[in-house]
């Protein structure tokens, strides 16, 4: 009979302390969802400012079924963002520039979170690295990728090892999904409203 | 009241020298390795490091008596990642480059070794007061240690100081007076064991010439002992002689 009194409580003292636990954590999401939101945005724009300099953010959007619809094996891409520029004088009207496209993924080693930036014409603009979960914020080698820009070599061509292989593997992965969902998303409507 | 601000002190200090975590117990050597790249990100991790200590030290004493035996580990557990959740929310909220600049290393301190062993060794033995001081000191002693090593590391590898770039409230200062003699491997894992091994020899170093300081001290003090013996013990046969001849 002692012996029961103890196990329960035993699992109430763990129980309390774990549910106290998860309130205080409850109330701490509450302080700060709003503000980590701000700075993720903050940051893919920065991101987005990195690729495009003088590119400004149009429309944006989901990767949601109906993209799904047409690149079923879409994975990393989560979101949009059409960049537009100017005409320029006093023409108010913009064209499309290209497509910045937020990626989310992860191997055994952590979370990823890029910007990849595609002109309209699948030409690669570059990556903004939004958080690095691999290791030590140097999964990449600066200028990962760079070569690719010129049109000279393609993503199968770029070596891997950057610094660390499974996260530059997951990067090039990625890579090749966005230039893919890019010439997709400029074929149909969607990514072609501003051209 | 003297003497119990004199013990205070002494348990604060002994966590910044005596019983240093990282130089002294050898713990904590993953994020210290990690994290000290440069300066600012290394006051950051003390500073993220000290107060998940602090506050579970804190928790793990008021809780000492309902803890039982049989799960205290998981108990700690569950309270040491309470609070790096918290810690992580408000980083990312109020600090985004020190969230993204340390990166995993923030939810690693719920494996750090010193959280749990202050938590194990002292907090669940010692009152909330004392256990308050202790992860104080211990904080503040780590802090300072992965500081050093920080120092090193940055101004060897870049050839100066940069600061605000993390902390993005104060404004951005870079000091290189050596760039171009910059050493780039300081800023790479393989400088960071360099640096860590360096520190880590010049305390053996340092302590082992006072051992030996104090080893030769203890020799002397015995001679003395040992001539101031002889003389008394002859000055004693002499007066036994001189007796003896009255």
């Amino acid at each position: 009979m002692s012996n029961i009194k103890k196990y329960i409580l035993t699992a109430v003292t763990l129980g309390l302390i774990a549910a106290s636990g998860a309130l205080l954590i409850a109330g701490a999401n509450m302080i700060t969802r709003e503000r980590i939101a701000q700075n993720e945005k903050e940051s893919v724009n920065k991101g987005i400012a990195k690729i495009f300099n003088d590119g400004q953010i149009g429309q944006d959007f989901e990767v949601d079924d109906e993209i799904k619809g047409y690149y079923p094996d879409v994975k990393y891409s989560k979101h949009v963002y059409e960049i537009v520029k100017s005409n320029g004088g006093d023409n108010p009207s913009t064209y499309l520039e290209g497509l910045a496209i937020q990626t989310t993924g992860s191997n055994n080693y952590g979370k990823v979170s890029l910007i990849i930036g595609f002109t309209k014409d699948c030409v690669y603009k570059g990556l903004s690295v939004i958080s690095n979960e691999q290791s030590f914020a140097s999964t990449l080698k600066k200028g990962y990728l760079d070569e690719i820009k010129d049109g000279d070599k393609t993503i199968d061509d770029v070596s891997v090892s950057c610094g660390a292989t499974y996260g530059a593997k997951l990067v090039r992965a990625m890579v090749e999904e966005a230039k893919e969902l890019t010439r997709i998303l400029t074929m149909t409507d969607k990514g072609a409203n501003n051209g | 009241m003297a003497k119990e601000k004199g013990k205070n002190m002494k348990n604060f200090l002994k966590g910044i020298i005596a019983e240093n975590p990282l130089f002294v117990s050898i713990l904590g050597t993953c994020p210290a390795l990690a994290t000290t790249k440069s300066l600012e990100a290394a006051i950051g991790m003390g500073f993220l490091f000290t107060i998940v200590l602090i506050c579970s030290s804190i928790l793990v004493s008021l809780l000492r008596k309902l803890i039982s035996e049989e799960i205290r580990t998981p108990a700690y557990i569950v309270i040491i990642a309470t609070f790096v959740t918290l810690v992580k929310m408000f980083a990312n909220a109020f600090l985004p480059e020190l969230y993204s600049t340390l990166g995993v290393f923030i939810s690693l301190i719920v494996v750090n070794c010193i959280v749990l062993g202050r938590a194990e060794a002292y907090a669940s033995k010692n009152t909330v007061k004392d256990s308050l001081i202790d992860a104080l000191g211990m904080g503040v002693g780590y802090t300072l240690a992965i500081m050093l090593m920080a120092i090193f590391r940055e101004f060897l590898g870049t050839g100066g100081f940069s600061f605000g770039v993390i902390f993005t409230f104060i404004p951005e200062v870079s000091w290189l007076p050596l760039e171009k003699f910059a050493i780039n491997i300081f800023q790479m894992p393989a400088g960071a064991f360099i640096v860590f091994g360096i520190i880590l020899a010049v305390l053996a170093f340092i302590k082992n010439r006072k051992a030996e300081k104090k080893a030769a001290l203890e020799k002397l003090e015995k001679q003395r002992k040992a001539e101031e013996a002889k003389k008394a013990a002859a000055a004693a046969q002499a007066q036994a002689v001189e007796g003896g001849n009255k």
